[in-house]
């Protein structure tokens, strides 16, 4: 029939066949599909197929992933990863970090941990301990307890970073994700790597290193702030931002030319972003990330700064910012707190 | 015109329009092996179903036709009344167009599911199917 696979089975419990539930769970935003798995035996069989996923993958875009420090008293909460999908309108938790990384991740771990996330996939750099080099991390949240195994990546970061402030993750047209990372080399500061992996189907791996010293063009190296944003134009250029908060500047690494260079104007109008995240090297409770669909306007660079409270998350606002979300939208220009819904 | 007649599980009988019956795609293959003499028997949809799916199809054939006064607002607003039915019908109306292979219907019957079937826990939603079934049988 017109090409069509048609499978006449009845699933399970419902009397829709099992092509229809197909139709209609890949119409889901992932969360959702996750949530349906538990429907019944037969819509869990459907829900682990990589088509469904795919599909439903495909229309997440990045989710906004805020990483919530455990405490480090017994009494304290737990590490938590949250998530806004603007597929889903929702906020919700993805679980503990070293939930998913499982007995490679120390216990005791609450420490600091970089998050982005793109169609579904999870990458993350954490350190295990103090004594150990960072690790990079890529999983699929949504995937059942039983095959988490199998869906996780995980490959230490060796190149002497001492802190690592920016990760970024993108998908690539040709198949397979691109994820970068960027952190000051020496204590200092003044040598800033980046590193480049590839994320092939089964197989994480390094692509490329280069380290370029951002002492020329900021005579401090960045001092405060790193901002992140990745974009695929018409030439399919990805670049890094980072910010100097003494003067304020704001410094482009372009990956293909192993250079800095300067962008003049906070605000570049030319540039649409993609992903921007800042972290505050001095405290590193400091963590956010901005949205591409959250933005009305994304021809804006979007600073944000977020504060982890002991209950709650708050945000502060540096620029203007349009919109985060339903119940969560702020225009303002001076610095102003706001809550995010507990969670 | 040519008519095509087109025949409901019940065995009611629908004469339509060839231009109407070949928006399925089920139907146009019929067509195209038996020819246009005999009735087009469908055994898997009901008449109510089928009365709405026509319903659905000439609408939407009426509205594309040039010199059409219908705003996309109106469209939307017929689309919004037309799966505002119940779970069971509404699911039945899934298994006719993808029965009959009715592209624009099936995405629009499958959107409003998916759209019932989000943030709803598992047991709401099993909830909903099983009504679906037991209203079915």
């Amino acid at each position: 029939m017109v090409g069509k696979e048609i499978k006449k089975e009845e699933s399970g419990s419902h009397g829709i066949a099992s092509d229809v539930t197909v139709l209609i769970l890949s119409r889901l935003p992932l969360r959702d599909v996750a949530r349906c798995s538990a429907v019944c035996r037969a819509w869990r069989e459907l829900t682990i197929k990589p088509s469904i996923r795919r599909t439903s993958a495909s229309r997440e875009t990045a989710w906004l992933l805020l990483h919530k420090r455990g405490h480090e008293r017994p009494s304290g909460g737990k590490e938590q990863l949250v998530a806004y999908s603007a597929a889903c309108r929702q906020w919700f938790s993805l679980g503990s970090v070293s939930g998913f990384l499982g007995k490679k991740c120390q216990s005791r771990w609450t420490g600091p941990c970089l998050a982005t996330s793109a169609h579904g996939l999870v990458s993350c750099v954490y350190s295990a301990s103090p004594t150990k080099p960072a690790a990079l991390a890529v999983f699929d949240p949504m995937t059942p307890a039983s095959l988490r195994g199998t869906a996780r990546r995980i490959l230490s970061v060796d190149e002497g970073f001492s802190i690592i402030e920016a990760l970024a993750m993108w998908k690539k047209s040709g198949g397979g994700y691109g994820i970068v990372l960027a952190g000051p080399i020496s204590l200092w500061g003044s040598n800033w790597g980046v590193c480049l992996f590839d994320l092939a189907d089964a197989k994480l791996s390094k692509a490329r290193r280069s380290v370029a010293s951002v002492d020329a063009i900021t005579t401090r190296g960045f001092l405060s702030l790193l901002c992140l944003a990745l974009r695929e134009d018409g030439s399919g250029f990805f670049c890094i931002w980072g910010v100097s908060s003494t003067p304020q500047i704001l410094a482009q690494f372009d990956i293909q030319d192993n250079l800095w260079r300067i962008i003049h104007g906070f605000f570049p109008d030319s540039v649409s972003w993609q992903i921007a995240a800042i972290t505050d090297s001095n405290q590193r409770r400091f963590t956010a990330q901005v949205h591409s669909n959250l933005l009305v306007s994304r021809e804006r660079l979007l600073l944000l700064v977020l504060r982890e409270s002991i209950a709650s998350f708050g945000l502060q606002i540096w620029s203007t910012i349009w919109k985060l979300g339903p119940g969560l939208v702020v225009q303002c220009r001076s610095p102003s707190r706001l809550q995010l819904p507990v969670i | 015109m040519v008519k095509v007649t087109l025949k409901s599980a019940e065995g009611d009988v629908f004469e339509v329009d060839e231009e109407l019956a070949l928006e399925s795609l089920m139907v146009k293959n019929m067509i195209e092996d038996v020819g246009l003499d005999s009735a087009i028997s469908l055994p898997n949809v009901s008449s109510t179903i089928l009365a709405k799916v026509i319903e659905y199809i000439k609408f939407h054939m009426d509205a594309q036709k040039d010199g059409s006064k219908k705003t996309s607002e109106e469209i939307k607003a017929f689309d919004d009344d037309f799966v505002n039915v119940g779970i069971p019908t509404l699911f039945e109306m899934v298994l006719a167009s993808n029965y009959l292979n009715v592209k624009s219907l099936l995405s629009l019957t499958c959107n409003t599911v998916a759209n019932m079937i989000k943030t709803k826990p598992p047991a709401e939603v099993k909830e909903m199917f099983t009504s679906a079934k037991q209203a079915k049988a």
